[in-house]
């Protein structure tokens, strides 16, 4: 277990020393706040004939900003791990290691999120002073947020796992975990929130994983989520985790096995 | 009339610190902080159409600078330079069609694609007609070998294969000057023997001029015959490669494996030295003329020999003995 | 050989009225040895393809889901968003396939092909942005759909004067982002690593040219017209297109100074790469 927290604490480390990275990508951050800031606020005042779906600006508005935050957070990217890897035929040095892969790239992970953490805390404490962030209605909620929040961030790691390993057996389908990620851009609800989606969709979009990366820790976060629903949407998230611990599981042997027959 | 006139260019560098980082960079572009470096300190020579040169000195002693300035990359501090009558730095473009350039470390080949088309490419740089394309390089496929590699792509061809692309592509538009930045740098024997071997031709058969810069005597020794020496930026020597060594390299070395260490005391050999390098090596230092016959068997006989080997003198070695005296005077002689 | 080789070298360099010609010319050579490269790895093509397909789906369905329960953001409907999103995307296409390669200077300088680059009768800015490696040929086309289908789904049609004003306004975006970047690449000559000045380049178009300009405080709009150009890159031209009027700065009638707002940057981003080179002829590094 410890093995895995060095990984980890070497993944904060790395991020940290791209200082420029860091800054621009604050930078960036910011500036998509503001952005965003100013259209739902328009949005809201040009449109007030019409019905906000029951979620008031200020609701609205704390949604998009810890979202933002959480996007920040959340982004897992294990390609530089796997698929360069794979693609310099290095990849059976990190095989030969008595170590579980996957479980590295896990930990991996959670230390560059761990670190985007350690940048966005501040940032949120700064968003709640200056935009007029409501906090969450009760300690539950909180803490369900985090949890919820935590299987989101394995689901997508899970998630751009299985679209990397692709690479063992092509390495042709470099994108495919961007593609995904661009997917749960719009159908996980960290944008526009799932229920200003039209009624014939959000059946099926609440269904995806997707919704379950975002959607549901936000919706908890701003007191959408309650009672019966809001387990309804965790045990949905804990499904999918289990679907897709599974199908990583299998395909981790399959590509492993790939790996001894082909040579690496 | 001269090819290249070269007439006391001076280049000197303002040598700033290393920046990194925009906001860093911006900076730098406001604040200083800075030495001079002299590169090249009034040089002047003189080549001919289709002599072959080589410009030889240590690293740091200013080769570079003056192929930069040559090809017209770089802007000199003083001096004038002419290249067939053009100043390459103001007319870089037309001086650029008269010209070929291999840089030793750097290619000029696109590196995914396939061998031939980085050619093709080049083709409309310079805009070379068709029927004149095909003809040129059909000749140079035949003379360097290249259909075996002509398709493949750059990346994955040997150092020498590329090399030897490169020598192509800088030729493919019949320049009449070519230069050469350190061209055998990381190349095996073979590959060394086989570039040298077509530099060679394209001076003699097809009457290139070759100015060719390396810090390998040997290499220089088997394509020119005139050379010059430039070392702290400026030249020490420019001349006869054969009256060179006679005069400053006019000694081998015959390097002697003994069976048993070596005896405390050696007796001298007439007109040799000796020099004990290791306890069972010995270093005999003998006049370039002179044959080895004599100091084998002499060797031989005095000692149980368990392997021989002749050494030729080493531009560091020349160096070494050149500086014996201040630069100045071995400039002068 | 020599003396005749001379004499056909000085009259090959010809004038300007070469120039003309040989450069389109070898752009359209650069374009065919990419797709050629390209060609050498179908899959790869077809996968970006439907890259670039999900990532464009991506952003007009956030927009799409924004305007389900809104229907009007600063002035502007879906519709008309779809089309600024479209227009955008025709001048960023252009620009793909044309100037982009700019940031590659940092690159080229660092790896030393810079100094290679200057040693052919062909302008070093020309051989930076005709690198054939690393091209995808793919952005105009899928631009080119994206905009069909945009203009089909306007609920007004478009006059053929609009289309006639079209690849200047398209060429016109280009020429502004083009010449930001080569301005802000110029400075590599000065210190090497630009590759943050790009990103920040990047970010500040990305995240302020999703949204109509109406919508952000006048000081924004003002910088966004008048010191990074980049409203004229899509919106100040949608307007005129779409005869709106959302933003008192700026009059629709702007629309037409496209071309030229485009060739003034790119003048100013070309002229500071001619000092910058100047600056490099002369220190060599």
């Amino acid at each position: 277990m410890l093995r895995y927290g060095a990984f980890a604490q070497a993944a904060l480390r790395r991020e940290g020393v791209y200082r420029v990275n860091v800054v621009v990508g604050l930078l960036g951050l910011v500036l998509g706040l503001y952005v965003l800031h100013l259209v739902w606020t328009e949005l809201y005042r040009a449109n007030a004939a019409v019905a906000p779906a029951g979620i008031t600006l200020p609701a609205m508005l704390t949604y998009m900003v810890i979202g933002q935050l959480a996007l920040l957070v959340v982004q897992v990217d294990s390609t530089p791990l796997i698929r360069e890897k794979v693609r310099e035929g290095i990849i059976a040095y990190d095989l030969l290691r008595p170590v579980r892969f996957p479980l590295y790239l896990l930990a991996d992970n959670l230390g560059s999120a761990a670190f985007r953490l350690l940048i966005a805390l501040p940032a949120a404490v700064l968003a709640a002073l200056l935009l007029d962030v409501q906090l969450p209605p009760d300690a539950l909620h909180v803490l369900a947020f985090g949890a919820s929040l935590g299987f989101g961030l394995v689901i997508a790691f899970l998630l751009d796992f299985l679209a990397n390993l692709t690479a063992f057996w092509t390495l042709e389908t470099f994108g495919l975990q961007y593609m995904l990620r661009f997917a749960g851009f719009v159908l996980s609800g960290v944008f526009v929130p799932l229920w200003f989606f039209p009624d014939v969709w959000r059946p099926l979009v609440t269904a995806l994983p997707f919704a379950s990366i975002y959607g549901t820790p936000l919706s908890i976060f701003v007191g959408r989520l309650d009672g019966g629903e809001l387990w309804s949407a965790m045990l949905l998230q804990v499904t999918w985790t289990l679907l897709l611990a599974g199908a990583a599981g299998w395909a981790w042997s399959a590509a492993e096995r790939r790996v001894v027959v082909q040579g690496g | 009339m001269s090819l290249i006139v070269v007439r006391d260019l001076r280049k000197t560098y303002r040598v700033r610190q290393a920046t990194e980082g925009f906001l860093q960079g911006l900076a730098s572009v406001i604040g200083s902080g800075t030495t001079e470096v002299r590169a090249v300190d009034g040089v002047s020579f003189v080549i001919e159409p289709g002599e072959c040169v080589g410009y030889l000195g240590p690293n740091g002693a200013g080769k570079s600078t003056t192929i930069k300035v040559l090809t017209g990359i770089l802007v000199p501090s003083g001096g004038s330079v002419t290249v067939a009558g053009l100043t390459p730095w103001r007319q870089r473009m037309q001086n650029a069609r008269q010209i070929g350039v291999v840089f030793g470390q750097r290619t000029q080949l696109y590196w995914d694609l396939p061998l031939m088309h980085s050619f093709e490419m080049l083709q409309h740089i310079y805009g070379i007609p068709k029927a004149r394309y095909e003809s040129t390089l059909g000749e140079f496929r035949g003379l360097f070998g290249l259909d075996e590699f002509i398709r493949t792509p750059v990346r994955q061809l040997s150092l020498g294969q590329r090399m030897r692309g490169d020598l192509v592509a800088a030729m493919l538009h019949e320049p009449t000057i070519l230069y050469l930045d350190e061209p055998t740098i990381g190349l095996d024997l073979v590959a060394k023997d086989q570039i040298l071997e077509n530099i060679a031709t394209l001076n003699r058969v097809k009457g290139i001029t070759v100015l060719l810069t390396t810090h390998n005597l040997a290499e220089v020794e088997r394509l020119c015959r005139r050379i010059i020496l430039i070392h702290q930026g400026r030249i020490l020597h420019d001349g006869d490669l054969e009256a060179f060594k006679q005069k400053h390299a006019p000694f081998r070395t015959l390097v002697v494996h003994l069976a048993h260490p070596a005896p405390p005391v050696i007796r001298p050999l007439p007109g040799a030295d000796i020099a004990v390098v290791a306890r069972d090596r010995l270093e005999v230092r003998f006049p370039r003329g002179v044959s080895p016959q004599n100091l084998i068997r002499e060797i031989a006989g005095t000692f149980e020999v368990r392997d021989l080997a002749i050494e030729e003198a080493s531009l560091e070695g020349v160096l070494r003995e050149l500086y014996r005296e201040p630069p100045a005077e071995a400039a002068s002689r | 050989m020599g003396v005749e080789c001379r004499g056909a070298a000085r009259r090959r360099s010809g004038g300007l009225g070469v120039t003309l010609f040989r450069y389109p010319w070898l752009f359209m050579h650069y374009w065919r040895l990419s797709a050629l490269v390209m060609a050498q790895y179908p899959l790869n093509t077809v996968i970006w393809l439907v890259f670039a397909t999900i990532y464009h789906l991506s952003s007009i369905g956030i927009l799409w889901a924004m305007l389900q329960r809104f229907p009007v953001l600063g002035g502007w409907t879906f519709p008309e968003m779809f089309f600024l999103y479209a227009l955008w995307n025709m001048a960023h296409g252009l620009y793909a396939i044309t100037l982009a390669k700019v940031y590659w200077l940092s690159r080229h300088v660092r790896e030393g092909r810079f100094d290679i680059f200057q040693i052919r009768p062909v302008g070093a800015l020309f051989q930076v942005i005709t690198t054939p490696e690393g091209i995808s040929l793919q952005d105009p086309l899928i631009a080119i759909v994206l905009f069909v289908v945009a203009v089909g789904q306007l609920h007004v049609a478009l006059t053929p004067t609009d289309f006639a004003l079209l690849p200047a306004i398209v060429v016109g975006g280009a020429l502004v982002k083009g010449g930001l970047l080569l301005a802000v690449y110029a400075l590599s000559f000065w210190a090497v690593r630009m590759d943050a000045g790009r990103q920040l380049l990047e970010t500040l178009e990305v995240q302020f040219v999703r949204f109509p300009l109406s919508i952000y405080p006048q000081a924004v709009q003002w910088f966004f017209s008048f010191v990074l150009p980049f409203a004229f890159v899509s919106f100040v031209p949608a307007q005129l297109i779409l005869r709106k009027d959302t933003v008192a700065l700026l009059s629709p009638q702007l629309g037409y100074l496209t071309p030229a707002v485009g060739l003034a940057v790119f003048a100013a981003g070309y002229l500071l790469w001619r000092i910058g080179l100047r600056r490099y002829e002369s220190t060599g590094s």
